[in-house]
């Protein structure tokens, strides 16, 4: 754990009190949101925090509204996420969630992303915990492309690689895509740190060629220990409740310049063979302290009532 | 069936000859003649019978049937079979294997969460998890992984204890047919080196891919086995367990997974 994310721990139990304080599930990052409208600007409103520190105790106070822009930032290229009430009702969730929309972009050398990411959370090395989870619709089009749907991101300076982990839907299966290397991103050295020198392993988990595989809720629980020491580190992934992949004693990430963060949605960074259109729902990403449990984060997801 | 894949086989067969003096697809032709060509690795050498075709589709080809009664002691128990010839010297190096292993899983398979190892790539190191290792764990097939970059001769050498490993549901363990893994294997133990292909059930799609990911020791040699063993009891209620095998394909690298799959037991599957 970094100073300061102890720091930041420390101000959440005061703030929140004994009851939450007990709860591993972090109320200042990520988790749901009231409105999607952003932080008021019209005369008279409160004024915005304007530090890292402040914005997480402001949404640790359970009686403060959670405003868009206080927990989530969006990245939306050829794509659209909007809060949709789709599957409030019928047992899918209970709630309005995140829906994405991507179209395939006329120049093939363009990406299409509607993406949603916690703002505040960067975890460098040291155990944090991932509840992500996407709602497949019945009519997902199964085609060739990488259509990545959820990653644990690395944040570098100017040296572009894969995430430390993506969850990853190609033709009719979901495959879970790990990376890693312990080189730095001095692109002087050789080898240095790039995509094509970076450990990487590709781990099919789900097929959603059945019919009955889709209109669906995938819930993917994470327990990274992040790590980009040669045989230190772990990561398990659990799906709707199944424990899938686990590693020990494997490094996990890269030296990075803030952490590791979470993000999902859409996201196809080779295009030419997308559809012409794509559509998920992803429910609020859920992040735990390292005393946090499986069971603990999976109550949090739809999966807990599914 | 079989008749059309006999000119493919023996061209890969004398290719592999010349090249590496090795026998590869060695499961092409079963295990009728087993005594010669392999070996079983149990207690009791009654534990082993030759065995038509489970499913009845492939004629003329002789299949393993191998039981393993749990003896009561909570030690590790093994009913498997392992190749002689090639000799496990000739696995030595780091480069190409291809390995395909065929289990047919009975219908009267009990389920439980005792895992059963029904097949690995052992290395010559038996201070340190087979590299490769696929276990009957409930409903899956689960892959189990290992692999140590440290240098032997370092202050710090690879031990149990600080190997890499990496465990995942590989495919679900279907009871009433066969059951086939395809592995071709770049084995290396630097960082960033080595490569791993996995396919299940003669699918042309790969299940697991690991690219510049090393996945063995250093100065090791390989030793394929199939069958069972478990480390203790059966499990609840379980006093016996019963699997076939086919013999395990061997390829080296000028093959790919068509001549291997087409080796394997399995049906081609639907399109």
């Amino acid at each position: 754990m970094t100073t300061s994310r102890i720091i930041l721990s420390l101000l959440t139990v005061g703030v929140v009190g004994i009851a939450q304080a007990q709860s591993h599930i972090d109320p200042g990052v990520g988790g749901r949101i009231d409105t999607f409208d952003t932080w008021p600007t019209t005369p008279g409103s409160p004024i915005k925090p304007n530090t890292t520190a402040g914005k997480i105790a402001y949404n640790s106070n359970p009686d403060n509204v959670r405003y868009l822009d206080m927990v989530y930032a969006l990245n939306q290229t050829n794509g659209v996420i909007t809060w949709s009430e789709d599957l409030k009702d019928a047992g899918l969730v209970g709630h309005k969630v995140f829906k994405s929309q991507v179209s395939k972009p006329a120049d093939s050398s363009q990406v299409a992303r509607g993406e949603v990411s916690p703002s505040w959370d960067y975890t460098k090395t040291g155990v944090r915990w991932y509840a992500i989870s996407v709602f497949v619709p019945y009519d997902w089009t199964m085609n060739p492309a990488d259509t990545i749907v959820g990653q644990l991101h690395t944040s570098q300076d100017t040296i572009v690689v894969s995430p430390p982990v993506d969850l990853i839907i190609k033709d009719s299966y979901i495959s879970l895509g790990l990376q890693t290397s312990e080189l730095t991103d001095n692109v002087g050295s050789t080898p240095h740190l790039e995509k094509t020198t970076s450990s990487t392993q590709t781990i099919r988990l789900a097929s959603i060629a059945d019919g009955a595989a889709r209109n669906k809720w995938y819930c993917f629980v994470m327990r990274a220990d992040w790590s980009y020491t040669p045989g230190a580190g772990s990561f398990k992934l659990w799906l709707n409740g199944a424990l899938k992949y686990e590693a020990q004693n494997a490094m996990n990430s890269y030296q990075t310049r803030l952490g590791n963060y979470a993000k999902t949605g859409l996201y196809v960074p080779a295009t030419a063979s997308m559809p012409a259109s794509q559509t998920i729902y992803t429910d609020y990403v859920y992040l735990g302290s390292p005393d946090a449990t499986q069971e603990e984060m999976l109550a949090q997801t739809p999966c807990a009532s599914n | 069936m079989l008749a059309h894949r006999y000119p493919l086989l023996l061209g890969a067969w004398c290719l592999a000859q010349s090249a590496h003096a090795m026998t590869p697809l060695e499961g092409n032709t079963g295990l009728a003649n087993f005594p010669a060509i392999y070996q079983l690795l149990a207690a009791d050498q009654g534990k082993m019978s030759l065995v038509s075709d489970p499913k009845g589709v492939i004629a003329n080809k002789k299949f393993a049937q191998l039981t393993l009664t749990d003896n009561g002691s909570n030690t590790f128990q093994q009913t498997a079979i392992t190749p002689l010839n090639p000799n496990p010297s000739s696995f030595i190096n780091d480069g190409r294997r291809w390995y395909g292993f065929s289990i047919f899983i009975p219908d009267d398979w009990v389920t439980n969460n005792v895992p059963v190892k029904i097949a690995e790539i052992d290395s010559s190191n038996s201070s340190l998890p087979p590299p490769v290792a696929f276990y009957i764990n409930n409903q899956d097939i689960q892959a189990v992984l290992s692999a140590n970059h440290r240098d032997p001769s370092s202050s710090d050498p690879p031990t149990a204890a600080n190997t890499q490993s990496r465990s995942f549901t590989l495919m679900p363990a279907t009871k009433g047919k066969w059951n086939c893994i395809t592995i071709r294997m770049d084995w290396n133990s630097a960082l960033r080196a080595g490569e791993m292909r996995v396919w299940v059930n003669r699918e042309a799609q790969d299940s697991y891919i690991a690219l510049r990911t090393h996945n063995t020791y250093q100065g090791v040699t390989y030793i394929p086995r199939v069958g069972m063993s478990v480390n203790g009891a059966l499990g609840a209620g379980v006093t016996q367990r019963k699997v076939v095998v086919d013999a395990i394909v061997l390829g080296d690298g000028s093959v790919w997974p068509d001549p291997i799959q087409a080796a394997q037991p399995c049906p081609t599957p639907a399109q």
